[in-house]
């Protein structure tokens, strides 16, 4: 892993057109700026984990128990409506 | 640097448009792919039986033995409207919302009602062109496993 010292207002570039600049450091909180094109994806890394966590969990193959979920979906709601 | 967010799409009281014609089965191409599955960019959209009902089926084109299981979210989630960034709307190449279909993945349970829903990151198609994606709304704080059928 590269590792770079930077103080606030100073930023670093990645590749042409991706650029993170820290916009404030207040105890161990560090905010940061990012630039990137609309074609880039930026998120905090846990809640990616996260989705990814959740996507996998939701994967499967055609399965008999689909059909069982989507009469169960089907069949009306137990209390309102 | 900060994304202004507008575009509020899929008004539960909005019938959902018709991403194919009767009997066709839609191939989407995901511009963003599912977290954890880049590989997989082709989607066939099918409705599984009873004919009529919500639940309907992803299944990747590269690999027949993977599926995603989804549904429109309005019949169970009545007051989720999300709202997507204009960078996501302007991948799907989206500019009018009644273009767009929105669906939730469904994790199954051992029973219906331990089924959930992410609402935290719908899959967004544009049936005008067919072109998908998987987004993160908004709303950080919506969930990423919500009950299809909360008790009581």
């Amino acid at each position: 892993m590269l590792v770079l010292s930077r103080s606030e207002g100073e930023s670093i570039v990645i590749g042409d057109d991706i650029v993170v600049r820290v916009l404030e450091v207040r105890g161990d909180v560090v905010r940061l700026g990012i630039d990137a094109p609309r074609s880039v994806k930026v998120h905090r890394e846990e809640v990616y984990r996260a989705l990814e966590e959740a996507n996998r969990a939701a994967a499967g193959t055609d399965a008999s128990s689909d059909a069982d979920l989507a009469a169960g979906l089907l069949a009306p709601k137990p209390a309102e409506e | 640097m900060s994304e202004v967010i507008n575009m509020v799409i899929a008004r539960p009281e909005v019938p959902a448009p018709r991403v194919a014609p009767e009997g066709e089965l839609p191939l989407l191409e995901f511009v963003t792919p599912l977290a954890g599955f880049s590989a997989h960019r082709r989607f066939v959209l099918a409705e599984l039986e009873p004919a009529g009902g919500p639940l309907h089926a992803l299944r990747s084109v590269e690999d027949p033995a993977l599926r995603f299981l989804v549904v429109p979210p309005g019949l169970f989630f009545p007051d989720y409207v999300p709202e997507i960034s204009d960078a996501d709307a302007q991948q799907l190449g989206l500019t009018d919302a009644s273009d767009a279909l929105l669906l939730v993945i469904v994790t199954s349970g051992a029973t219906v009602a331990e089924a959930t829903a992410n609402l935290l990151a719908p899959v967004v198609v544009n049936v005008a062109n067919r072109r998908a994606a998987q987004v993160m709304v908004a709303d950080a704080a919506m969930p990423l496993q919500a009950l299809l059928r909360p008790p009581g």
